[in-house]
């Protein structure tokens, strides 16, 4: 399939997931809207003077904290935006960066086909004004549209200048005229360092040729002349300053972006935009920002381009600055499948000489990251090399990474959406906080747990706990049944790893003695591994899943309504694996409380536990088919007389010794079978002893720090009786209704599922 | 006979001592009727329990095989006393497996056919004029029989007859209990049953009274059949199994006869009985390879149960002459008692004239006496196994 299919593809799945993006960021500013309530009822209580709320409950009111969730709400819809963008994009974009004079220009004329008019690449000094977005268009002909920024962009741009040279505020524009009628050299006069000389030059343009630019703000132009496209996007035509056929531009200054057509060089290119930057260094503000927006916000890969001095070029600390803030700015978007290095090799003939020494050093250092797709030396003027081997190699690589490239920016996202989930849930809690605590003033908590208490704890809670502890303690004299018939059934079918008769026979007719041993010898090896294979995974099959029941049921018993009802304090969730719930809801949430520890201890035991008998078992198998290994297979037969009767003999001879390691094996485990009986019981009882019997470090008994508990979070444990029996304060019902509101909502409902 | 007593009267006719004359005729007597009584009842009787087709034909004829090969240091001679056919086909039969030149692990089919088996089976065991062991040179006079009787499981679960079997065993010296060794050992013993363990125990428990009658002492023998697999896993350093596995196999007869021996073993019971077991192999150079049912198969039938040859590819049976040495041992503690009984006087433990006059006469005579039966029995001591190879005394002291 042609790369050009293979973007196709590419785009149309991007834009299939579109729909979807939108309508989870219309779920989640759904979701974000039900604290609005919350701002409302925060600022109620805290300017009523007159209710008299526990001061616990009013540390809680003020911790909670909207501004950071609302931060962090813009900064996810935004993200939601660009992504949105990016996937209704009809083109795969990458950017060309890079410090001043490295190439951009060329390769992309290169690539393009376009000369210098459209793509300034003068030999002399740097010529690029404006960025270019060049598109391929298959069969299309030129076409530049430019876009001009709006007044009030320009404003921003100048003002920005002025605070650079001068200081902050120091001089405020307040309209776009004012800007003609700056007095440069007053400014001259105010400038606060050297370093800003080359700031006040670009400034000086702003305003000397405001006339030239001013005429286009706030419009787009469409061009087709060459000539003419350069005016737009070019600093000069190329000539070397001083000569008389040199021509200065100043459009370009007000030049938001050039969007050219045409259609490449390299055929098979497919729907691809090629993003020009600003030369790193170039002493216009803001020309870094301004390269990773392009690339965080309009790209989908990038080249770093470089061209080695002759003689002195290596790969210096701005290369590493340019990798390192690369690094930094898209660490989680999967930097190593869209990031591309080309180092630019000179010819003789050029006014830069041959680096190709140059080149090779830096390759070297290059090699050594790890973040980056691909990288080569390339002279960005040779077409063929441009290109059939680099562009080529970045398109193959690039249509084979970015379903690896979406996903990374899915996770980044999804990242974005769980931090304002936790954020989310933060609030929740804290809700709750005030719940808990106000519960205490508006009924007696004590007498309402008290009266039930005997009933709940001893006959329902605890014994259902210990009846379970009893039913393990029966069970661990037994054999451990899914074990023992794992083990059997493998002892069983091991006969299976014989290989056929008719089979060695066949391979025994290739061979005289030599090869009959060696036939013979690598069955046994062959039978000798796949049978010891069998019994890797047992703690995975066997034991994982029954440690995973044993939580599910104390799940269960925890929290279910004839047992402790926990799953009122927090309730289990559906989209996640039951046995998870101990640890999200009871150690993490329920027992947090510093006082609770050994509860929380003893879950942590539980919830951490695992068995395994890989090590032991894969010991005894070694020790049984010790028979199956050649340099101790003593029976070996001599294997003389027919083939057919060669066949035989070896076949005897495997089946008996694996026959026979089956039986020794069968011997030697038998002895085992109740072992995870016994100690899933001592697990149990373990738990059973941490939640029954208090440490010494708490007068408590432990029965009184489960009542508690018990005593904290009656509202929700027996909310329906509750309710019923008690009137709650207004209050307290509105928190009550708030907190169900949110509550509705999981991790689920903020993060994406593409 | 008649003749015989004449001459004795008149040798001692002219001897004033009639009452010395009376107690030697009585001796004659009482070893004529010996004889006469023979016809009808054999001097020792062996009951061999066990299920069908767990191998007690096969297990009497390796025990005859090997018994004179064993017992070469002694003049004792066993015979077949009646032709039983199926006793020589069972041994043609474990021989014929080897005629042909086998090679270790090739498969041996056993024969599924069920073999006509026997009711009883007698051995006459003589004593030889030489050590040339010479059937046809045998001391004349009394010999001793050896009867064999099969009780095969069904008949000891279905019996109607109850005081047919008392008085069967009540006539018993020795009870020989044969095992399938495969069906204990094998599978965590899932096939035992077929060992007709439940219907042995209730059969002895039911039906043994060694309080009440006259033969009250016997002997138990727990006779483990076909070990050759266990025995060459014992032997073998390289198995897991190495110098315990006949003990484990020991140890499983006490555990799946646990009951049995708990009987034996009660304080009022456990002077009547001797216990044993004694693990045979049967052929040798055969062993048990493996079943080929479903692992869900309640019931294992012969044409199921493999077998294969061994290393050593020979009819060579091992320790099948114990159950007989055992037996003959346990005899010949009565048979001594007997004589001293008859030989010496009670009271003042000196020979009686009559014994030594009758024995000289028995010497000239070139009869058998009772004392070349005690003498030649005892150097069976030095044939016996015990402590090797799951061979055990559990109780008693006759054997020792």
């Amino acid at each position: 399939m042609s790369i050009a299919n293979d973007v196709d593809i590419i785009i149309q799945r991007r834009n299939e997931k579109v729909e979807i993006i939108r309508k989870q960021n219309e779920h989640i500013e759904e979701i974000c809207s039900g604290l609005n309530k919350l701002q409302e009822q925060k600022d109620k209580i805290l300017n009523n003077n007159k209710l008299k709320l526990s001061n616990e409950s009013l540390e809680c009111i003020q911790q909670i904290d909207l501004h950071s969730f609302q931060l962090k709400q813009a900064k996810l819809r935004e993200a939601f935006r660009n992504i949105e963008e990016r996937f209704s994009r009809k083109t795969i974009n990458i950017a060309v960066i890079g410090g001043a004079r490295q190439g951009k220009s060329k390769l992309l004329q290169t690539i393009s086909g376009l000369s210098n008019e459209v793509i300034p690449a003068f030999d002399t000094s740097d010529c690029t004004g404006a960025t270019s977005m060049i598109k391929n268009v298959k069969g299309g002909t030129l076409r530049a549209d430019i876009i001009f920024k709006k007044e009030v962009d320009m404003i921003q741009c100048v003002q920005k200048y002025l605070d650079e040279i001068i200081g902050k505020d120091e001089k405020r524009i307040s309209s776009f005229k004012e800007i003609a009628s700056l007095d440069i050299d007053e400014i001259k006069g105010k400038i606060a360092s050297d370093a800003q000389i080359a700031r006040l030059e670009h400034l000086e343009k702003y305003i000397k040729y405001f006339d030239e630019w001013s005429l286009y703000v706030g419009k787009q132009v469409t061009v087709t002349e060459p000539e003419e496209i350069k005016t737009f996007v070019a600093q000069h035509n190329g000539k070397s300053e001083g000569s008389p056929d040199r021509e200065d531009y100043y459009k370009y200054l007000a030049v938001e972006k050039a969007e050219i057509s045409c259609e490449f060089n390299y055929a098979d290119a497919g729907k691809i935009v090629l993003q020009d930057t600003i030369g790193l260094g170039d002493t216009s503000l803001g020309i870094e920002k301004a390269m990773l927006d392009t690339v965080a916000k309009d790209s989908d890969a990038a080249i770093i381009i470089k061209r080695p001095e002759v003689g002195t070029g290596k790969f210096d600390s701005d290369d590493y600055e340019l990798y390192n803030k690369l690094d930094k700015n898209f660490k989680g978007r999967n930097m190593g499948k869209w990031l591309f290095w080309l180092i630019n090799e000179t010819d003789k003939d050029t006014i830069y000489g041959n680096n190709h020494d140059r080149c090779e050093a830096v390759e070297a250092k290059i090699r050594k990251f790890t973040g980056l797709a691909g990288h080569d030396i390339v002279n960005v003027a040779d077409t063929e090399e441009v290109n059939n081997q680099f562009l080529h190699m970045v398109l193959s690589t690039l249509t084979a990474n970015m379903d690896a490239i979406d996903r990374g920016l899915v996770t980044d996202l999804n990242n974005m959406a769980a931090s304002l989930h936790h954020e989310y849930e933060n609030i929740q809690k804290i809700i709750q906080g005030i719940l808990t605590s106000e519960v205490k003033n508006i009924i007696n908590v004590t007498e309402f747990v008290d009266k039930r208490w005997y009933s709940f704890y001893n006959q329902k809670l605890m014994r259902k706990l210990k009846e379970y502890r009893n039913k393990w303690k029966e069970e661990s004299g037994k054999k451990c049944e899914p074990f023992q018939k794992c083990i059997e059934n493998i002892l069983e079918d091991a006969k299976k790893c014989v290989p056929d008769i008719n089979e060695l026979e066949e391979e025994l007719k290739g061979g005289g003695d030599h090869g009959v041993t060696d036939v013979y010898k690598y069955h046994l090896d062959k039978m000798r591994t796949d049978f010891t294979e069998k019994f890797l995974d047992i703690d995975e099959e066997i034991f994982d899943k029954m440690i995973n029941e044993i939580k599910e049921d104390i799940v269960n018993i925890f929290a279910e309504d004839d047992g402790g009802r926990m799953k009122y304090i927090v309730p289990v969730d559906e989209n996640l694996p039951r046995a998870e719930w101990l640890s999200y809801a009871v150690i993490d949430q329920i027992f947090k409380k510093d006082i609770y520890r050994q509860f929380k201890t003893a879950f942590n035991v539980l919830t951490n536990f695992k068995l395994t008998v890989r090590g032991f078992l894969m010991h005894k198998v070694r020790f049984c088919s010790q028979r199956l290994e050649s340099e101790n297979n003593m029976n070996r037969p001599d294997f003389l007389g027919s083939t057919s009767k060669q066949a035989n003999e070896a076949y005897k001879n495997l089946y008996v010794g694996i026959k026979e390691t089956c039986e020794e094996l069968d011997e030697e485990l038998s002895g085992i079978y109740t072992d995870p009986n016994r100690i899933f019981s001592s697990v149990i009882t373990e738990f059973y002893d941490r939640l029954n019997f208090s440490s010494v470090i708490e007068r408590m008994g432990a029965e009184g720090l489960w009542k508690s508990l018990y005593y904290e979070n009656c509202p929700y444990v027996w909310g329906e009786e509750f309710n019923d029996v008690n009137e709650m304060s207004d209050i307290y019902s509105e928190w009550e209704s708030l907190k169900t509101e949110l509550g509705k909502y999981s991790k689920q409902d903020f993060v994406i599922n593409i | 006979m008649a003749g015989i007593t004449k001459k004795i009267s008149g040798f001692f006719k002219k001897k004033s001592n009639n009452k010395i004359k009376e107690e030697i005729v009585q001796e004659a007597v009482q070893n004529i009727s010996k004889t006469v009584k023979k016809i009808t009842e054999p001097d020792i009787q062996v009951m061999m329990l066990g299920a069908r087709r767990v191998g007690k034909t096969s297990v009497l004829a390796s025990m005859i095989n090997q018994f004179n090969n064993v017992t070469d240091g002694t003049n004792l001679i066993l015979t077949k006393e009646n032709s039983a056919r199926a006793i020589d086909d069972a041994l043609d039969s474990m021989k014929s497996h080897f005629l042909n030149n086998p090679s270790y692990y090739d498969e041996v089919r056993m024969d599924t056919l069920q073999t006509p088996g026997f009711e009883y089976f007698d051995l006459r065991l003589s004593i030889a004029r030489s050590v040339s062991k010479s059937h046809e040179d045998t001391k004349r006079g009394m010999s001793r029989i050896i009867r064999f009787k099969d009780c095969a499981g069904e008949w000891i679960s279905n019996y109607t007859n109850k005081e047919e079997i008392s008085m069967e065993i009540e006539k018993s010296d020795v009870i020989i209990i044969a095992i399938d060794s495969v069906l204990l050992m094998e599978k965590n013993r899932k096939y035992n049953k077929q060992n007709a363990v439940e219907n042995v125990t209730n059969f002895i428990k039911e039906n043994l009274r060694p309080q009440e009658g006259a033969n009250n002492h016997k002997m138990v023998l727990f006779v483990p059949l076909k070990c050759e697999k266990y025995y060459w896993q014992d032997k073998n350093k390289e198995s897991i199994y190495y110098g315990r596995r006949m003990n484990e196999l020991n140890q499983a007869v006490k555990e799946e006869y646990h009951e049995l021996f708990s009987f034996f073993q009660k304080p009022n019971y456990k002077q009547y009985f001797d216990v044993a077991i004694l693990p045979i192999l049967t052929i040798g150079g055969i062993e048990f390879f493996e079943f080929t049912v479903d692992k869900e198969a309640k019931v294992v039938g012969s044409e199921n149960i493999i077998y294969h040859y061994t290393k050593k590819t020979a009819f060579n049976p091992k320790y099948c002459e114990q159950p007989l040495i055992y037996t003959l041992l346990f005899e010949y503690k009565k048979i001594r008692n007997e004589y001293e009984n008859k030989a010496y006087n009670k009271n003042t433990n000196k020979r009686k004239i009559t014994a030594t006059i009758w024995e000289w006469i028995q010497d000239k005579c070139e009869w058998v006496k009772d004392y070349d039966y005690i003498s030649e029995m005892k150097k069976l001591e030095d044939c016996i196994k015990e402590n090797v190879d799951g061979i055990e005394i559990v109780q008693g002291s006759s054997i020792r």
